[in-house]
């Protein structure tokens, strides 16, 4: 019995693993409602208190420090990308602690296959379900408020797509950082509610105070989501969106390299000390 | 060649290394041993309460001094040594047993032969593949069941898992259907296959961790406990499939603690203790290595006072003597150096003392009596 792992090999796994979490995803309905439903109770009290800082919806406070007035629309894009680092932190993060806990994290290690193959194959179905998440919580949202996108979004996804792989390269590092540290849940909640106040996805970075705002600003996130909102609410970005585009561009290259280098090392680890598995 | 030499020699030595060489060269050494374990070793950091590994400051504070309690063996406190030195080779259509008391490092030693934890020193191969240079060719030849039944998926059935392993094992798109099937038949789980696995009992769990090893066809096995949990029906059927699989010519490494179960599977079987192989050998040979043979059994309800048996027999030892207060008899259990003459000369004696006997039993010799012979303690405590 020869051994192959050849490019074919591994993207038949990696659909195999998408196939599976899929079905498993949605064997818990109650999950997958209230991915959903958060969101929008979330929205629903910041849009009213938004409402009495409008005049003929438009906000002029609001305006005046972002260049646009329609701050739904403004949460909205912040929120798709805020959506992807929640999940890269809590899914891709969280779930492989999960199944260490739960026992089946070795029987995929088993498998002969490289790890970070049995990785990206989750990452691509937490990106299909974030996908369709995201854009179910948008038309619920312009249901429910309403809210304009005028720029090209077709431009803006150009921009999304590069964010969205940078965050997977950080979140294969992320997730072997969990497998080792033993209470992740709160160094999950730190961290992921951190990045989400300083990378502006609710508010221009601008509005933090100073030493926040650097932090902010060390963040390939934050470029992305000002970028995104330059292109299609005409928002007054940061820095040129060009520039922008270069950060997340290499923050992909950089992210990769050095998450799958991180979870070799931590991996590594796991496997001299044996912390897996046996809890 | 010369890099991965020298490479090898600076991590393990001259002396691994030109074995590894040597077999490579010969392919394999011997052609039969499927898995071959030399020196394995496998110590752990010893964790302490509160210790916050992640920091690496934290470490050294509590790396040092340490509360002086349970040091063991040479590595002293800062280690557990859970796996000391151990080597076995397991050939060819041969059921390999590790059977030793808890803690005794057989989780561990399967641990290390399946790639998932890294020995701290020693050699595993699987099939001519060194675990820690090879993994994943290591990994394609071996069907593993660890101990405990959460490996499986319980939100999908048990075809879905099983379909979902057999492409992580590479078996071609073609012939999962038929391999899964194939799978599910052979452990008797068909008709309950479409089910979710939470719905399963622990033995229809434990037959689907089997039948996914198997997935994948591998010429090793490695199962750890495979019958634990189970109630004695399921037991005796999954030992059934598991001889089965041997006389397919498969290499099978088990760990357990039953040792009926070691002495009625194993071709040879390793008993281990405190990470270190005391003894090796098939059932029979370490049985017969006892000084006694069998163990006779006496319940008896005497007449008059303290009854001495080794004065009406001479070759007789008692192993054990205890008096029931409830039924007011006494139990004795005896080694017999010359069973034929000696038995004569106990029941003639028996039967001038005046005691009688309600119940007599004659013990075959287990390999707990050589755990015990070796050890001086019980395997189960
Ligand atoms: N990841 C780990 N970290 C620290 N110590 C460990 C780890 N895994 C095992 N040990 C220790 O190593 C020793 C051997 O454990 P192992 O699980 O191999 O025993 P075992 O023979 O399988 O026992 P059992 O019959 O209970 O399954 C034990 O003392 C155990 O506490
Ligand atoms: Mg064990």
């Amino acid at each position: 019995m020869e051994w192959r792992t050849d490019l074919r090999t591994n993207l038949r796994v990696v659909r195999a693993i998408i196939a599976k979490d899929w079905r498993v995803y949605w064997r818990y309905p109650v999950n997958a409602f209230m991915s959903l439903l958060t969101p929008i109770m979330w929205l629903t009290p910041v849009f009213f208190l938004g409402l009495t800082f409008s005049r003929d919806g438009d906000a002029l406070g609001f305006r005046a420090s972002t260049g646009t007035g329609d701050f739904v629309a403004f949460m909205v894009l912040g929120g798709v990308v805020a959506s992807y680092v929640r999940t890269v932190f809590w899914q891709m993060g969280f779930s492989l602690k999960t199944e260490m806990e739960q026992g089946t994290l070795e029987s995929l290690w088993l498998t002969p296959n490289s790890r970070l193959w049995l990785l990206v194959g989750r990452s691509v179905v937490n990106v299909l379900l974030t996908a369709i998440n995201t854009v179910t919580v948008m038309a619920a949202v312009y249901l429910l408020f309403g809210f304009e996108m005028t720029g090209n979004v077709g431009q803006a996804l150009l921009i999304l797509l590069p964010l969205i792989v940078a965050l997977y390269g950080f979140g294969i590092a992320y997730a072997g950082i969990v497998l080792y540290v033993k209470d992740a849940n709160s160094l999950t909640d730190l961290t992921s509610f951190f990045v989400e106040v300083v990378s502006g996805f609710n508010y221009p970075v601008t509005a933090l105070p100073r030493a926040l705002m650097v932090v902010g600003l060390a963040l390939p996130v934050t470029y992305g989501v000002d970028a995104i909102r330059a292109i299609v609410l005409g928002t007054r970005p940061l820095v040129p969106v060009q520039v922008s585009v270069a950060v997340v561009l290499v923050s992909v290259v950089v992210f990769w390299v050095l998450g799958r280098w991180i979870f070799n090392r931590v991996d590594a680890r796991v496997r001299a000390m044996g912390t897996l598995g046996t809890h | 060649m010369i890099g991965a030499i020298s490479r090898s020699v600076l991590r393990r030595g001259w002396r691994a290394a030109l074995r590894r060489e040597r077999r490579r060269a010969t392919g394999g050494m011997d052609m039969d041993a499927l898995v071959t374990a030399e020196d394995l070793r496998k110590r752990f950091p010893r964790k302490r309460v509160g210790q916050r590994r992640w920091w690496p400051w934290a470490r050294r504070e509590n790396g040092r001094g340490g509360n002086g309690t349970g040091a063991s063996g040479a590595a002293g406190d800062e280690w557990i040594v859970a796996v000391d030195g151990v080597s076995f080779e397991v050939q060819r259509g041969e059921i390999f047993g590790l059977l030793g008391p808890n803690g005794a490092g057989k989780s561990t030693t399967i641990r290390m032969l399946s790639t998932l934890l890294e020995p701290s020193a020693g050699t595993a191969v699987i099939c001519g593949h060194d675990v820690r240079w090879e993994p994943m060719q290591a990994r394609a030849r071996l069907g593993v069941v660890l101990a405990g039944d959460r490996s499986l998926y319980w939100k999908l059935s048990g075809r879905e898992n099983l379909e979902f392993f057999a492409t992580l094992y590479h078996v071609p798109a073609h012939e999962v259907p038929h391999r899964v099937n194939w799978a599910l038949e052979r452990m008797g789980l068909a008709d309950r296959a479409d089910e979710l696995v939470e719905r399963y009992s622990t033995g229809m769990k434990q037959r689907l961790s089997l039948a996914r090893a198997l997935l994948a066809d591998p010429p090793v096995l490695l199962l750890d406990e495979p019958t634990l949990g189970l109630d004695p029906q399921s037991a005796r059927n999954l030992r059934e499939l598991i001889l089965e699989l041997k006389r397919e010519g498969r290499a099978i490494l088990l760990t357990t603690h039953y040792m009926e179960e070691a002495d009625f599977l194993c071709d040879r079987v390793a008993i281990i203790d405190h990470g270190t192989i005391i003894a090796m050998d098939s059932p029979g040979a370490l049985k017969r290595r006892l000084p006694h043979e069998r163990v006779y059994r006496l319940e008896l309800r005497e007449t008059n006072g303290a009854l001495r048996l080794t004065d009406l027999v001479p070759g007789a030892a008692v192993v054990e003597e205890r008096r029931d207060e409830a039924t007011g008899t006494l139990h004795l259990a005896l080694t017999l150096a010359e069973p034929e003459q000696d038995l004569a000369a106990l029941w003639t004696g028996l039967a001038h003392s005046g005691a009688s006997v309600v119940n007599y039993s004659v013990q075959e010799p287990t390999l707990e009596d050589v755990f015990i012979s070796l050890t001086g303690r019980a395997l189960r405590d």
